[in-house]
């Protein structure tokens, strides 16, 4: 097993470093594009919404994320200080069927990460919110 | 992110190059919003070198298709990667959106 810890701040500039962080490590990992595709996309709109609504906007707060290859996963675990919030227990849309006019704009992030992970859980743990997502692959590397 | 903006008759063609993702969601927005604003022809977004797109991108995406057709126009897309097809089959954006195969394909139907 092989991992990778980084530290990113709740801010923009943050988000850049971690998907620079993943490009590398997937390079270097030599995951597959669309296992790279579908973690980078879960992981962005994880740690938008901590920044966005966990943090609610403050810049100077610490996001700490992992990346492992397991045999035959690649697992993300992302920690934040942030207030309690499961967003594993959200609610699914229920207007993604809707025409245009009966569609709201907004809450698909949390509904993509569900549909590109193969799993996605969430706990509490000393006072900090651990998500873990988690993608198989397709030979094990 | 790069854009390119073309114009074939009465149809303005926008290409996207790179990702839409959480840096760069606020240059696409501002981008369509000024086309949609001003927009007297529908919109065709060629999305063959998009790479990446998030649900921000969606929701931007969805503003601009609401603009045009409240004017009567359309907001097309084309050539859309195995990857950013699935984001929009998964959002049920597939069924909002005038897809096609290719720009020859929507030209056609648009003209």
């Amino acid at each position: 097993m092989r991992n990778h810890i980084i530290h990113i701040k709740s801010r923009l500039s943050g988000v850049g470093i971690m998907n620079e962080q993943l490009a590398k490590i997937c390079k270097e990992w030599s995951i597959d594009k669309d296992v790279a595709f579908s973690m980078n996309l879960a992981l962005e709109e994880i740690v938008t919404n901590i920044i966005e609504h966990g943090y609610n906007g403050h810049e100077e707060y610490d996001i700490a994320i992992r990346f492992s290859l397991e045999k035959h996963n690649l697992r993300i675990q992302i920690k934040d200080s942030a207030p309690e919030f499961n967003p594993v227990a959200l609610p699914e849309p229920d207007d993604l069927n809707k025409p245009l006019e009966e569609r709201h704009i907004g809450g698909l992030g949390i509904h993509l990460v569900k549909k590109f992970t193969d799993n996605f859980t969430y706990r509490r743990m000393n006072s900090k919110n651990v998500i873990s997502l988690l993608k198989k692959l397709e030979d094990g590397n | 992110m790069e854009i390119k903006l073309t114009n074939i008759d009465q149809i303005q063609i926008v290409e996207l190059e790179g990702r839409i993702d959480a840096l760069n969601n606020s240059k696409i927005e501002d981008f369509l919003s000024q086309l949609t604003e001003k927009s007297e022809y529908s919109i065709l977004i060629d999305c063959e070198k998009l790479d990446f797109i998030n649900s921000s991108g969606l929701r931007i995406l969805i503003m601009s298709l609401k603009k045009l057709k409240s004017g009567g126009k359309q907001l097309m897309l084309c050539n859309l990667q195995k990857n950013i097809k699935e984001v929009f089959q998964y959002s049920g954006f597939d069924k909002l959106f005038d897809i096609h195969l290719n720009k020859e394909d929507a030209i056609i139907k648009i003209s």
